[in-house]
């Protein structure tokens, strides 16, 4: 079954599944971008024949400006350059589709992304001293950007920066919005982070893919490691109930790679195991790519 | 389109080990390629030079509960304990607020304890006579401490209620206890007044608190309990341990005497996490910081240590058999410590098995999550293979 999304009140795959990627309104530019990348989506779950993942939640999920922040409430602030990046990776998204795709991170895989890929990434322990995963996520995935792209420059971005930029308050926690500004702050200017909804594993696998495979963006996750419907997806988050930040450097078929702040070495869960994740956490399933 | 690398005599390096860098102390890096890291793929590896065997079992149905979540499973006899909620699984803030218990006999369930605090009961339940051992907490936001937590005993044949430790305010609140119980005594660790960890226990039948007394240069944590000895994880053997937050603090496998209050090492391996003691066997799962975890096992006394197979989750003993979820196989495992015999327990036609479990006897009680099993939960058991392990 291939994910559909929908987009300005319009179904471009069918009526009756939920939104996979974040809406978009607007401009002429950003509404063909986006129904690009529901058409792409579409083709790339079947080309991979990853699976369709689980049930998503029993009621429907609701958006937050805080926790689980639409399309508009991301993008309100967005510079002109960062509109070009996002709508630029959605263009080569709808390249890969069409099969006109010119860029690849690998030699043998110009245009297409590759089946599996691991990136770099520098892993940051979120720490004892330290208070959550939202930074550490952050410093994470900054240390990738820094690796390929020099954005943010060189050298990487400490813990410590991370969070007194993010201007962190202990008590409280990380929001998805805040890693969302956090990863968008100028300092890095190849990618324009967007918390995109997911309706299943293979939407999951698919942003990680995309961004991981096609351009070395990592991508984050947030979610919970314990809900009644789902139980404990994480293997090595048995018995516990945790809200829960952690960046992808890589993936292969079935499987994501992340460098969980927590326990701080290399991790791969299934695509399945990582969307159960998402779907625990009471807001709408989204990845941060 | 891959852009400058700013330190590439590094990146050099740790593709020459195989796409993953070593470790520093505060930093790994994970070198791109296209080649699966380390981790990627592993094989259950008995050292028993066994072949693995298959053992198809049939579940039983034990009780079903309806669109409720199952959040632990504990056993003590016939009686079968479980954390579960209020509310059904439809409603997204739903939190584990009971813990019933039912005769394996004759499943009739009843409330035996309930969220006090507004806290969640999602831990685990740990079982000893008519004694059900569990936590209540809440997590702080999304930080890795918690707004409060409290460590409780209660009977199930009278409801009478013990409240073993708390914590409302201070140090204590970064790290949520890690409890066990057996032979009558409850032991956890806990962090003091001055953020050290301390090992503490409760005798169930003298009613007494006691604090171990352990040298202040180790850390403890993870307590585990079988007849006159307390295993834990010995932390301050761990490269990484200034880093580690209590859900990942690993290190050597200690064993204090209660009798005569001796310690003696029985892995120094930094790698070890969540050991479990019962009968004359301890087991833990070894988290290595780069490949497979392994499910890993020493006499109580002493001795060489046995790797049973990998990527092990939660893995349990009784002391003459260890059950664990093999998270790249989707299926329970069994390896009987006397045999040697490493068993694929390949229960019902689930794809996957994954549940909460509790080892009972020769049964294991296991409860799949809802979205696995048809939007509702049923606990089932099955019976070991006797002749297999």
């Amino acid at each position: 079954m291939a994910p559909s999304v929908r987009i300005d009140g319009e179904s471009l795959l069918g009526d009756s599944e939920p939104s996979s990627h974040p809406h978009v309104g607007g401009t002429t530019v950003r509404k063909r971008a986006a129904m690009t990348i529901a058409s792409s989506f579409g083709a790339m779950a079947i080309l991979m024949g990853v699976p369709t993942g689980a049930l998503a939640s029993e009621s429907p999920k609701p958006h937050d400006p805080l926790n689980a922040p639409t399309f508009q409430q991301q993008s309100t602030n967005w510079t002109s350059a960062q509109f070009q990046a996002y709508n630029a990776k959605l263009q080569e998204v709808q390249d890969l589709a069409n099969g006109t795709a010119s860029l690849g991170t690998q030699p043998n895989c110009i245009g297409c992304i590759p089946s599996s890929y691991y990136a770099n990434m520098n892993v940051v322990y979120e720490g004892k001293a330290d208070c959550m995963c939202g930074p550490a996520t952050a410093t994470e995935m900054f240390s990738t950007l820094t690796q390929y792209y020099n954005s943010p420059p060189y050298p990487y971005l400490t813990l410590s920066q991370v969070e007194a930029q993010m201007k962190i308050t202990c008590s409280i926690g990380t929001y998805r919005y805040q890693l969302q500004n956090e990863m968008n702050n100028g300092s890095q200017h190849v990618n324009t982070y967007v918390w995109g909804d997911v309706a299943n594993a293979s939407a999951v696998h698919y942003d990680t893919s995309v961004d991981v495979g096609l351009g070395q963006y990592p991508v984050g996750y947030d979610g919970e490691t314990y809900s009644s419907r789902n139980g404990y997806p994480l293997d090595n988050y048995q018995g516990v109930n945790w809200d829960h930040y952690f960046p992808a450097y890589g993936y292969s078929p079935g499987y994501l790679y992340v460098a969980d702040p927590h326990y701080a070495y290399d991790h791969h869960y299934t695509d399945e195991a990582v969307y159960l994740f998402i779907d625990n956490f009471p807001y709408a399933n989204q990845v941060l790519w | 389109m891959v852009g400058r690398t700013p330190d590439p005599a590094r990146r050099a390096v740790g593709r020459t080990a195989g796409c993953l860098a070593a470790l520093t102390l505060l930093i790994i890096g994970l070198e791109g390629c296209a080649e699966p890291p380390s981790s990627a793929s592993s094989t259950a590896t008995p050292s028993g030079n066994q072949p693995l065997a298959v053992d198809r079992l049939d579940p039983h149905d034990w009780l079903s509960l309806g669109p409720y979540g199952v959040g632990n499973l504990g056993c003590s006899g016939d009686e079968i304990a479980w954390t579960s909620s209020t509310q059904p699984i439809s409603k997204q803030n739903n939190r584990n607020d009971v813990i019933k218990v039912a005769n394996l006999t004759a499943p009739d369930p009843r409330v035996v304890a309930s969220a006090r605090h507004g806290g969640d009961l999602t831990d685990a339940l740990r079982a000893t006579g008519s004694w059900l051992v569990y936590l209540e907490y809440r997590q702080n936001g999304q930080t890795s401490s918690a707004d409060f937590w409290y460590l409780n005993a209660v009977n199930w044949t009278n409801e009478q209620l013990i409240g073993l430790a708390s914590a409302t305010s201070g140090p204590a609140l970064q790290e949520l206890p890690s409890y066990d119980a057996a032979d009558g005594r409850v032991v956890w660790n806990q962090l003091n007044s001055t953020g050290e960890s301390i090992l503490r226990m409760y005798d169930l039948g003298k009613g007494q608190w006691t604090t171990l007394p352990l040298p202040a240069t180790m850390y403890p944590v993870q307590p585990t309990l079988s007849a006159n000895s307390v295993v834990f994880v010995d932390n301050s053997t761990d490269p990484y341990r200034a880093q580690e937050d209590f859900f990942s603090r690993r290190g050597s496998i200690r064993r204090f005497d209660l009798s005569t209050n001796k310690i003696t090492t029985l892995s120094s391996d930094p790698s070890a996490w969540m050991p479990q003691a019962r009968g004359d066997e301890v087991i833990w799962t070894a988290m290595p910081s780069t490949g497979p975890s392994a499910v890993s096992g020493v006499q109580l006394e002493g001795g060489p240590i046995t790797a049973f197979g990998s990527d092990p989750v939660a893995p349990l003993t009784d002391g003459s058999i260890v059950v664990w979820y093999d998270s790249s196989d989707l299926n329970f495992m069994a390896f009987g410590l006397s045999s040697h015999h490493l068993v694929d327990l390949k229960i019902g036609n689930w794809p996957d098995i994954r549940s909460v479990f509790a080892l009972c006897g020769d049964r294991v009680f296991f409860a799949l999550p809802p979205v696995l099993d048809g939007s509702s939960s049923t606990i089932r058991y099955f019976v070991l293979p006797a002749g297999q392990v």
